[in-house]
């Protein structure tokens, strides 16, 4: 009893384990800094990072002159991940739009190519 | 069904040894198949762990006393609810129970790892599973709970005395998994090293794990202390013993960990000195396991029997070697991104915060050493005990105390002097009162009064924190409730450690008033006399004796009295296991905020008389208190935060289009 379950244990870890040789997941792991992903967790820090700042004023732990100085820099760098964040995500977006035009352009081709099929019959 | 035992312990090596192996051949040879595959494995092997430590369970709940773990931890006479205690009582089901957590932490962190980690998860997978492959090799080989006997006894030696206490349900668990917890972010760093990636992609998961095991390994030293000062029946709670050093030692680096990865998180400065640390943790987690499982220095807390302590040895030597090894391989990778702008900002706060945990890390180490290095080089072996602990530690304890005041009120990048002196003004005031409210209760000593003062100063640090920032959101209209709540949920990493803060104020604040003032007396009572310590009154009523199939009971009846008034009544005693040769105490404490009365009853003679050991131990009670505060600010630390841009992103381009 104890050796059939154990058998069937091992076949099911077997099976398991052989699963993505057969059939492999979608999901890479893949990771580029430069996607919008992960701009829009830099940006989320920057956020965080001003958050902070301005707690800091109204404690009365920083002075103003300090926090014009490091408001300007965080501004600097929001500015440059906005400006980078735009581009991916306008360059992903034009890429969808080339996508759906191809989709779209071979959905006509073969309407077109089975339309005097069609007429045919 | 021990079969079935041994058969899993078996799959799960192969399982966890592929999930290593394949992680790194299937990186190496760009295979994503392989990659994932082993992946699974890694999920599938804490499965076949749990299915075997289900089956060592149920052997001590039937009573199969084939298996020699089973026969050497339990007996008939052994009370059903003692089950779960009896499955880690020992070296190998706790080395089981150790795969278990750790196999399981590791699947969780894999499975829950986020993108930025994802390309070096493989080498994380590797380390993780590298770790797991240890425990369970070293198991089935040295320490295999499934070990039969060629004949079966009919009854058990049964569980240890010591054990039978329900602290014993917790303080070991939380213990080995707040110790073996430690290789997770441990994993995830040393991933980053053999991935070569050079920003800060590990700091976010190795800081939540860190938090995690933090927690974790707090509340097991605190349990620790707890069931100490309830069955150990000398009176403390920590007696700087070399095996609890060895808990306390891992928990040193780990706490400075967590300070300063918020320094990485927000700065990308401090990277090479995170990942030193990281492994410091992690190498001195791995010294606990070896002076608990046949280390050099005998202990209450360790497994005498054990002979597997040179395995260990070796184990943490080849993990600081390679570890190491990484770290000065990828050393130029690991430059700060941004300099130390002033050296009073938070930043440099968190700096010193991390040299004074270190300082401790290692005057602790060289006490624990320190008599082996005697023994073998002179001899002899000289005990060091808590006076020098006492020395050498309290000051630095003291010294970090006194920056948890300063700390807080820091900014980021740069602070001036005269705001800081400003700021500072109300905490040293309260620190002031509360020295001196001290001295006026009674605490005439210098170095109490200036401690009580310190803690006070660090509480009123971060109160002035909370009550300034919740007036400014109150002035924008919130009610103060709102504005306390919503200020705590703005910045939770920021103020969950500040919650936390406080249940170390409350550990400093209990240590100093029963390491100062705690008083002891002996008394030979015999049954209607009575005795005074201090303020109390307690009178012997006389004992009774219970005799349970593996043990002897014995409780004295005593009633006690404050200041002529009759408080509670008391059955300290003690139970006697002929088959130990042992006797586990029970401790009669009336508890408050204020002190413990604690008595002992060691001894009873025929002709009815009983020996008391009497303590007076000041504040004790906020000593255990702080364990849940220290969770509680834990958990709000590590709370998601709710993503935020969309809202500031707007006044982001705003602000952007207006410069």
């Amino acid at each position: 009893m104890v050796l059939v379950f154990s058998a069937l244990l091992a076949v099911f870890v077997i099976g398991i384990v052989a699963i993505p040789f057969f059939r492999m997941p979608k999901k890479a792991d893949t990771f580029n800094p430069q996607n919008a992903k992960s701009l829009r967790s830099r940006r989320e820090s920057i956020y965080q990072a001003l958050e902070t700042l301005r707690l800091e004023r109204e404690l009365g732990q920083v002075d103003e002159q300090e926090y014009q100085r490091q408001l300007l820099e965080y501004r600097r760098q929001a500015a440059i991940t906005l400006q980078q964040q735009d581009r991916v995500e306008g360059d992903q977006q034009e890429l969808e739009v080339l996508i759906e035009e191809e989709i779209l352009a071979a959905r006509a081709r073969i309407q077109e190519r089975d339309a005097p099929k069609q007429g045919e019959a | 069904m021990a079969d079935l035992g041994s058969i899993t312990l078996l799959l799960s090596l192969a399982l966890a040894a592929y999930a290593a192996i394949g992680s790194l051949v299937g990186q190496w040879r760009r295979a994503p198949e392989l990659v994932v595959s082993a992946r699974y494995a890694a999920y599938l092997t804490p499965l076949m762990l749990a299915v075997s430590t289900a089956v060592l369970v149920a052997a001590f709940v039937t009573h199969n006393f084939e298996l020699r773990y089973v026969a050497g931890h339990s007996n008939t006479a052994m009370d059903p609810w003692l089950t779960w205690v009896a499955f880690y009582a020992g070296n190998e089901g706790s080395m089981l129970f150790l795969a278990l957590v750790f196999s399981g932490l590791s699947a969780l962190a894999v499975w829950r790892a986020p993108d930025e980690v994802r390309p070096a998860l493989p080498y994380t997978t590797f380390v993780l599973m590298a770790i797991t492959v240890f425990y369970i090799a070293v198991m089935m080989t040295m320490a295999n709970p499934f070990f039969e006997l060629p004949v079966a006894p009919l009854d058990g030696e049964g569980i240890n005395p010591l054990l039978t206490h329900p602290g014993m349900f917790f303080h070991p668990p939380t213990l080995m998994t707040g110790l073996i917890g430690v290789g997770i972010p441990f994993a995830f760093a040393i991933g980053h090293l053999m991935g070569g990636q050079k920003g800060d992609e590990w700091v976010d998961t190795a800081r939540v794990w860190a938090l995690i095991i933090w927690g974790t390994l707090t509340i097991g030293l605190l349990l620790g202390a707890w069931w100490a000062y309830t069955i150990l029946g000398w009176g403390g709670y920590w007696a700087w013993d070399p095996v609890e050093n060895a808990g306390l030692l891992p928990w040193l680096p780990l706490t400075a960990f967590v300070h300063s990865i918020m320094v990485q998180r927000r700065r990308g400065m401090f990277r090479m000195w995170n990942i030193a640390l990281i492994i410091m943790a992690w190498g001195f987690a791995m010294y606990g396991m070896f002076m608990n499982r046949g280390g050099p220095v005998p202990s209450v807390h360790s497994f005498g029997q054990s002979t597997m302590g040179w395995v260990f040895l070796v184990f943490l030597g080849v993990n600081l070697v390679v570890a190491f090894g990484l770290f000065f391989w990828r050393y130029s990778s690991l430059k700060s991104a941004a300099p130390l702008e002033s050296h009073l900002s938070r930043e440099a706060a968190f700096l010193l915060n991390n040299l004074l945990f270190l300082m401790i890390a290692l005057v602790t180490l060289w006490g624990v050493v320190y008599p082996l290095i005697t023994d073998v080089f002179r001899g002899v072996i000289i005990t060091v005990g808590r006076p020098y602990f006492d020395v050498v530690a309290g000051p630095l304890f003291l010294a970090l105390v006194v920056l948890m005041s300063v700390g807080p009120l820091l900014p980021w990048r740069r602070a001036s002097g005269s705001s800081l002196l400003r700021l500072m003004r109300f905490p040293i005031v309260v620190g002031l009162g509360t020295a001196g409210a001290s001295v006026v209760l009674g605490a005439a000593d210098f170095i109490p009064a200036l401690a009580f003062g310190v803690c006070g100063m660090a509480a009123a640090g971060i109160a002035r924190e909370w009550a300034k920032g919740t007036q400014v959101r109150h002035a924008k209209g919130e009610s103060y409730p709102v504005a306390f709540v919503k200020l705590v949920a703005s910045n939770r990493p920021r103020y969950g450690g500040y919650i936390a803060h406080i249940g170390i104020i409350m550990v400093a604040f209990a240590a100093t008033g029963s390491s100062f003032y705690s008083v002891q007396d002996d008394f030979s009572l015999a049954p209607g006399e009575r005795a005074v310590l201090g303020d109390y009154e307690m009178e012997y009523l006389g004992s009774t004796s219970e005799i349970k199939s593996d043990r002897i009971e014995h409780s004295a009846d005593v009633m006690l009295y404050k200041n002529g008034n009759f408080v509670k009544r008391l059955q300290p005693g003690f139970a006697f296991y002929p088959s130990f040769s042992m006797a586990s105490t029970r401790a009669g404490i009336r508890q408050t905020p204020i002190e413990d009365l604690y008595i002992l009853a060691s001894e009873f003679t025929d002709d009815g008389r009983a020996l008391f050991r009497v303590h007076i131990n000041p504040l004790i009670l906020w000593l255990w208190l702080a364990g849940p505060v220290m969770v509680f600010g834990t958990v709000v630390s590590l709370w998601p935060e709710r993503q935020k841009a969309a809202v500031a992103i707007a006044g982001l381009r705003d602000a952007h289009a207006s410069d």
